[in-house]
């Protein structure tokens, strides 16, 4: 992972770990989530069971380049599915390496395969008549173009696409635990993660205290070899991201946002960009309305609780969110309010084996991980019996 | 068609590989379709036997895999 797509060393191991960890969930949980369901109707006897489907095409991307199709597969192959892998194609050694652990676990040969191809050929995957579902991670453009060619051969899919999730600091928030963790939920994966936070809303009667403090955070960490073990931000995947991502910066910038960290491009090899961080950002700026997929946050105030709600409602994705307040009957009050597929309080938002994952709006549909992730790719199949 | 491994840190290409040619993936999706129909027919125990032994896989290799 550190050579392919430059996540630090200590965040790839800790993606192989958790890799390892959705294996053990599912291997202990799979029978229990499918097990056949009695129903009582005016039949002598009638229950719902779980057939496998058949092979699912998985498009992935490269940012979590091994948990991403782990969390696709354990479930899947779980059912009795089997699974076609086309990777993103800057993470080819990845790909082939997934496919070994699998092979190497004894399933049946090609159970779980890796297509070495470029997106255009996944259309005619997609047509064939052995591919009966699709599930894709990636971007909005990616995810509209399968969903519309699977569409048009009606089969089904889960989409989970980009988000630019809130981090709502609310005036009784912890304000020290919540700059540290924002840092954090910024910079995970160099900041190229769907569920980093990107879009941090503050309260006005606190934003005078939080923003130097989120500033020192973001400036402490580490940017450097993706292969030493101290460092905290590698480069990012490619110079061209690298490039759009100054590119929404500077847009920003024009139009009105306030730099207060980072924001250029380092000399020197690699497609580096340092943690950088906006202020006074606001609609219209392509920071606030667009998901920005590497290390730059953006500081909007907000009037009061009932305006940072507002806000973090005013995008067009709906990922995940992260909420902080001590206040825990408000939190899960607010909690209800928010336009997210998860709302973290005083936490950053992760996948977790244990909780559906996925997103509303153009962020996406159908869940993974958890009992709901492994009934996507099912046959949900009622007998009723005379 | 071909697919390049490029270290971002250095811009070095680290390998190219070549995509498969149409009657290869046919092979692919023919290969994992022959799986399924093996597959779908293995108890839950075995499957999670194998499930296991992907774990004990991925954790072997941890420091190739993340490096």
């Amino acid at each position: 992972m550190a050579l392919e797509m430059g996540k630090p060393i200590a965040q790839g191991e800790a993606e192989v770990d958790k890799c390892a960890w959705v294996c053990d969930y599912y291997a202990d949980s799979a029978e229990g989530f499918l097990a056949v369901q009695p129903r009582e109707t005016d039949a002598k006897k009638s229950y719902v069971r779980f057939d496998p489907l058949g092979v699912v095409l998985a498009v992935m991307p490269w940012n979590f380049p091994f948990w991403q199709v782990f969390r696709f597969a354990a479930p899947a192959l779980m059912a009795g599915n089997a699974g076609v892998l086309k990777h993103a194609s800057n993470v080819p050694r990845c790909a082939l390496q997934i496919e070994e652990v699998f092979r190497d676990a004894g399933f049946p040969r090609g159970l779980f395969s890796t297509a070495m191809i470029e997106s255009s050929a996944v259309a005619g995957l997609i047509d064939d008549p052995r591919i009966v579902a699709v599930t894709l991670t990636g971007s909005e453009l990616a995810g509209s173009k399968v969903a519309e060619r699977a569409g048009k051969m009606l089969k089904k899919t889960v989409l989970e696409l980009g988000g630019s999730d809130p981090f709502i600091i609310l005036e009784d928030a912890d304000l020290d635990l919540a700059a540290t963790t924002a840092a954090d939920a910024r910079l995970v994966n160099s900041g190229q993660s769907c569920i980093a936070a990107k879009r941090f809303i503050v309260v006005e009667a606190v934003a005078e205290k939080f923003i130097p403090k989120f500033v020192d955070q973001l400036r402490s960490r580490r940017m450097g070899d993706p292969l030493a073990r101290e460092t905290q931000v590698g480069p990012q995947a490619r110079v061209d991201l690298r490039d759009d991502l100054h590119r929404q910066v500077e847009e920003s910038i024009k139009r009105g946002a306030k730099r207060l960290l980072g924001g250029e491009v380092p000399r020197g090899t690699g497609a580096f960009y340092p943690p950088t961080l906006l202020a006074a950002v606001d609609k219209g700026m392509p920071a606030f309305d667009e998901e920005t997929f590497g290390p730059v946050a953006a500081v909007i105030r907000a009037k009061d609780e009932a305006d940072a709600v507002r806000l973090a409602n005013d995008s067009q994705f709906g990922l995940g969110a992260a909420l902080w307040t001590r206040d825990h009957a408000r939190a899960e009050r607010l909690a209800a309010e928010i336009e997210a597929g998860a709302v973290f309080v005083n936490g950053l938002v992760k996948s977790d084996p244990r909780l559906p994952f996925g997103g509303i709006k153009r962020s996406g549909y159908g869940r993974e991980l958890s009992e709901y992730g492994i009934r996507e790719f099912v046959n949900i199949k009622s007998v009723w019996m005379a | 068609m071909s697919l390049q491994s490029v270290n971002p840190a250095t811009g070095e290409v680290l390998e190219t590989f070549t995509a498969p040619s149409s009657r290869e993936l046919d092979g692919i999706v023919a290969t994992s379709h022959a799986a399924y129909l093996e597959w779908r027919t293995v108890p839950f125990k075995a499957r999670a036997e194998r499930m296991r032994q992907a774990h004990d896989g991925a954790r072997d290799g941890q420091a190739d895999r993340a490096g």
